[in-house]
This record gives C-alpha cells, sequence and structure tokens, in this order.
C-alpha cells in the first residue's frame, strides 16, 4: 500500500506550481533568539504589566489555548462556548483539528413533577489553536421538543456532516453541514414515520431500518428499509432486512457496513413475561445497498453490543468473521473486572478507527468504576470509564455521564503499560459535559455542575503531555 | 542567512507539499499567503527551525483552507483519466482523508522522512504521527473503491 501512497503523490506534485516569490513585506526588528514559548509568555508579561496585577490573579492559569503540548500536563480555561449552559448531548472532533459540541439539555432543571427540561438544537463548533468559537445556529423548521417528549433526538457525525433524527411524533431530522455551515431539512421516511430500530449515516446516505412491528397506524408487516441522500434531498426505498420482525436488535455500523443482530421475537415481544430471543442477524453494505444474512449464532440475545473492531464484528461476546460467516469465541475479560452484569459498549478513535471497550454496569455510589479496554488485541485496565484517544495516547476520564457522588473530573494517560494520574481538573465536578480529545488535548466543554447541578458554561483544555 | 536563502533552501519542497495538501490549483496561493503572514511577524532567520516553522505554517493553513473549500482538488479530472489503474482511485481516497493524516503520509511515505522528521514539520509527537499512518492506511484499506487493488 505505502508504494500505491507514493505513486499517488508523486502524480499529484508532478502538476506543482512553481514556487512563489518571497513576498516584499516590512520586515521585523531583529529581536533576540528565543524559542516560541518564551516569546508568548514575554508579550503576555507586558500585557499583564500593562493591566495590573489583579488580572494576573484573574487570569493565572489561563495561557494560550493554542500553546502546545508539552511535558507537564496543565489544565487552562478557553473562551466560553457561544450557547447557554447545558448538558452536551453530542461531542466529537471534526475532520480539521476542530471539535464540535451541538445539542444537550437547558439548566437548571426545571422543578416540578411534570417540569420537563427543554432540548437544545443549537451548539458550536471549537477551535483550540486559535481558542475561538463558530456558533451552530438551531435548524429554525424544527421545534425544539421537552425532555421526554420525544423519544430520542439522535445525532451522527460523518464526513463533517452532522445529523440529528427525531423520533416520536411524526420522525423529522436535519443536517447540518460544517462546510457550509447550513442546516437541511430531512422530512419523514416511506414507511419508516416515528422511528427506526438501525440508524446509519455516512455523511452523504442516511439509511433508516424498522424491524419491529411498532404501534398503529404506523405498524409494519416486515422489516423494511429506507435511505436519503443528501445530494437529492430525497428518499428511496432500500433492499429489505432478510430477518423476521424483532425487538431490541443490537446495531453496529463502521461507516460503510450496518450490522443488526438479535433482538425478541414475537408479536408480544414488547410485553412483560418470558421472551424468545433471535440468534441471527444481517449485514447491510450502505454502497451497494445489499442485504447479507449472517450465519447463526451462538446465543440469541437482544440489544446485544454490537461492534466493528480489527478481528471482525464482535456480537454479544463473541466474534464474527464477515468474510466466511464463523464464530469464535472472544477473550473474556479478566475474571473479577467487572461489578454486575458485564456489558460491553463501543467507543471510537477519531478518523474512523474503532475499538472495544467493556466495563462492569455501575453498581452502587462507590466511584470505583472497574474497566477494561480491549486495544490492541489484549484486554487492558482502565482506571476511569470514559476513554478517549489524544494523539496517538490513550486518556482515560472520570465518567461525566453518571457521576452519583460528585467525583472530582480526573484524567490519566496511557503511559506504557501503566497509566499516569494527571490529577484532578480545576473545575468543579461535571456531569454530561462535551468531551473531546484533538491531538494532544482535551477538550471539556460545559455541563451540569457539582451536587446541585448547577449549569456549566465554560471550555477548559488539558495538555496531555508526556 | 538572509530570509530569501533561507526559503530558496525550501521552496520547492513547501511548494511540493502545499500541492499535496491542497492541490495544484491552490498550493502557490496558499504557500503566498503563509509567507505574507511569516514574514509579517518574524524574521525566519532569527527561528530555531525555520523550516519546521514554514511546514507548520503550511498544513495549519491548509486546514483553513479546508474550512472555506471542503475537500482539496488534488489532481485535475483530466489527468486523472492518464493515470494507470488503480492510481485514479488512490488519489481520490487521499484526498477525503484528513488534512493532518495526508501531511503524515505525504511526508512520511513520499518524501520518505523519518517519522521524527516528519513529526518535527507537522509540530506532534511521533507517536501522534504513527497514530496518523495507522488511521490513513486504516481508512484507505476500507476504502470500498480500493479494496479489491489492495487486496
Amino acid at each position: 500500500m505505502n508504494d500505491l501512497i507514493r505513486d499517488a503523490y508523486a502524480a499529484i506534485v508532478a502538476e506543482a506550481p512553481p514556487a512563489p516569490e518571497l513576498p516584499h513585506t516590512t520586515a521585523p526588528p531583529a529581536r533576540r533568539r528565543l524559542p516560541a514559548p518564551a516569546i508568548v509568555l514575554a508579550a503576555a508579561a507586558m500585557v499583564l504589566a500593562a493591566v495590573g496585577v489583579p488580572y494576573l490573579l484573574l487570569a493565572g492559569d489561563r495561557g494560550g489555548a493554542g500553546a502546545p503540548a508539552s511535558g507537564a500536563p496543565s489544565w487552562r480555561e478557553g473562551a466560553p462556548p457561544p450557547f447557554s449552559p447545558r448538558t452536551v448531548q453530542f461531542a466529537a472532533p471534526l475532520s480539521d483539528g476542530r471539535a464540535l459540541m451541538w445539542g444537550g439539555t437547558e439548566l437548571p432543571f426545571p422543578t416540578g413533577s411534570d417540569a420537563t427540561a427543554r432540548r437544545l438544537l443549537d451548539g458550536g463548533i471549537y477551535d483550540p489553536e486559535s481558542d475561538t468559537w463558530e456558533r451552530i445556529e438551531p435548524p429554525d423548521f424544527m421545534p425544539a421538543p421537552r425532555e421526554f417528549e420525544s423519544e430520542a433526538v439522535a445525532a451522527q457525525l460523518a464526513d463533517d456532516r452532522l445529523m440529528i433524527l427525531q423520533f416520536g411524533g411524526d420522525l423529522g431530522g436535519a443536517v447540518y453541514d460544517v462546510g457550509t455551515g447550513g442546516w437541511t431539512e430531512i422530512t419523514g421516511a416511506p414507511g419508516i414515520d416515528v422511528t427506526a430500530d438501525a440508524v446509519a449515516w455516512t455523511g452523504d446516505t442516511l439509511v433508516l431500518v424498522r424491524l419491529w412491528k411498532g404501534e398503529a397506524p404506523w405498524d409494519v408487516a416486515a422489516p423494511l428499509a429506507a435511505r436519503w441522500s443528501f445530494d437529492t434531498r430525497s428518499w428511496t426505498a432500500a433492499a429489505a432486512p432478510p430477518l423476521s420482525l424483532r425487538l431490541g436488535a443490537g446495531t453496529g455500523f463502521d461507516g460503510e457496513r450496518l450490522a443488526v443482530w438479535g433482538g425478541a421475537l414475537g408479536e408480544n415481544a414488547d410485553l412483560p413475561g418470558p421472551a424468545t430471543f433471535a440468534a441471527d442477524g444481517a449485514i447491510y453494505d450502505v454502497a451497494a445497498d445489499t442485504w447479507t444474512a449472517m450465519e447463526p449464532g451462538p446465543a440469541g440475545d437482544s440489544h446485544a453490543t454490537v461492534a466493528w473492531i480489527d478481528e471482525g464484528l464482535f456480537v454479544a461476546g463473541s466474534l464474527y468473521d464477515p468474510d466466511d460467516g464463523t464464530w469464535a469465541a472472544f477473550p473474556a475479560p479478566p475474571a473479577g473486572a467487572a461489578v454486575g452484569k458485564t456489558i460491553a459498549d463501543k467507543w471510537e478513535y477519531r478518523d474512523g478507527e474503532r475499538q472495544l471497550l467493556t466495563t462492569g454496569s455501575l453498581v452502587g455510589h462507590s466511584g470505583a468504576h472497574p474497566a477494561q479496554l480491549w486495544v490492541d488485541g489484549a484486554w487492558v485496565d482502565a482506571p476511569a470509564y470514559d476513554v478517549h484517544l489524544a494523539g496517538a495516547r490513550l486518556v482515560a476520564t472520570t465518567r461525566t455521564g453518571d457521576n452519583p457522588d460528585n467525583l472530582p473530573f480526573r484524567a490519566h494517560r496511557r503511559d506504557g503499560e501503566g497509566w499516569a494520574d494527571l490529577g484532578p481538573a480545576p473545575f468543579t465536578n461535571r456531569m454530561e459535559s462535551g468531551v473531546v480529545a484533538i491531538d494532544d488535548r482535551l477538550v471539556v466543554v460545559a455541563g451540569a455542575s457539582g451536587r446541585t447541578l448547577q449549569p456549566a458554561g465554560d471550555t477548559w483544555l488539558l495538555d496531555i503531555g508526556g | 542567512m538572509t530570509d530569501a536563502e533561507i526559503y530558496a533552501k525550501h521552496r520547492d519542497a513547501l511548494v511540493r507539499y502545499a500541492t499535496a495538501l491542497v492541490g495544484p490549483d491552490d498550493a502557490e496561493d496558499m504557500l503566498s499567503t503563509v509567507l505574507v503572514r511569516a514574514l509579517r511577524r518574524v524574521s525566519l532567520g532569527d527561528l530555531d527551525d525555520p523550516e519546521a516553522y514554514l511546514f507548520r505554517a503550511v498544513l495549519n493553513e491548509s486546514r483553513s483552507f479546508w474550512r472555506r473549500a471542503r475537500r482539496p482538488v488534488l489532481m485535475r479530472a483530466e489527468r486523472q483519466h492518464d493515470l494507470p489503474d488503480p492510481l485514479p482511485e488512490v488519489v481520490e481516497a487521499l484526498r477525503r482523508l484528513p488534512a493532518r493524516q495526508r501531511a503524515a503520509t505525504y511526508l512520511v511515505y513520499y518524501a520518505d522522512l523519518s517519522i521524527a522528521d516528519a513529526a518535527d514539520l507537522m509540530g506532534c509527537a511521533t507517536g501522534t504521527v504513527k497514530h496518523y499512518l495507522h488511521a490513513a492506511r486504516q481508512r484507505l484499506r476500507r476504502d470500498h473503491r480500493l479494496r479489491k487493488d489492495l487486496a
């Protein structure tokens, strides 16, 4: 492959234009040679000297957000986001090194027995290099629902296009194109009026799959699928899944292939009582609009974890090879790693790399979240729940989504075979912040703060260092 | 060395790098922009490593360029028709890589730099370059248009 890449670049640069002449500019005054950080500090010192010591105290830990990560990890505060304090629903890195933060729930939460918080449909894009934000206005064609009022507002990012879907009531959605800064409306899909059991978004094509019969008058007689094209803004029927109706199928999407597996079978699978679980599944190729049935798996399950990893397709603790249709046992995590029922969840490297995180379910309020990561073909102890890839480094942070004991937000950097504790963050404890790793930095935005869940509307950066 | 001498030493490599990042139609403009901005702020002769400074500035500017233009056009369509298979598909796949993955693959696989030297020019850690290369290869492997050729 490297030869192909080299040959392609050779063909590209064969067309390189002549180099421009050196422009005539006013030469900067000669100065003593300083390494870049020293120049920044010197300039900052001049500014601070001009405005006085009190400002120094207030801004003491706020270095230039664009400063490169260096040896010692350090937190600093960045520019505040251009949206109201909130929990952040969706946070992800963009291909150009910026971080997209979108959605969430208003804070403080309304009080009262029937109070519901408003879901927020605006957001922002943060550039850690320049420490600047760009606001994402909410789509003006989509009303913001109340919490619990709609079944879900799903969000997926692909190819720098954010796709959101609002289920419940009439299905509606939108795509925010970072490149153009505008929203495009997605109106209801044919036959998929209120919900979907599997959602895949490639940046160009949205695929919705119905696997459960649903409720009248929106019920279906058999599984079906539909595709929406960003280019034509229109829906077409997709190939139907070669599966029976089921409830709670596990789904996994790798950007090209959508796998659905398992689920509870029967007319009354949505009612309490014994259930029969399907042990079959199928894989949809988005580019080809074709389904391939999977070979029957070792055991049926519903809501199974399905995730594409380097080794193949992880399905509920087994490994499926989609090329030859064989199943193999997946190495079990070390004994004692899990507390309560073992669950698995997938997490995502930036740029489409995927790996698997499995952990014990969170039981009790001890704050000890035993977790195991599947990394490079082996299980690795993780010191905390959330894991990010910052540059080439793994960084684990105290879970932000479930923080009953007000754990300090704390980061750990993977160093060789162990983890280096980067210490607690300087801000108060957080729940449901937007957290994104970009290069060698961690960006933490907003969230519900402290035991009383006060709204936070700030930006923090951690240089991972090392 | 004067600014002119330093620039003369690196100009060809810089314009090739700029071409690999944003394509031949925009490389010259982008490099000119980088030079104007750089020379207003600093004399190249005052820098410890002017080559790394300029390469990093080109990469940063290419990312800004991306934000305006989305995907760069690395090669004109008519030229791609003249390339032997599967190079047109590889060029298209490279075009879809994020800028820094493309920078890493260009510096290591085409310019034949070591990981450490590429990291120096990109202003990041060697492990980060390794990650960019790994991610780029994975992404290319998963490009359905290339699967047959890479197999």
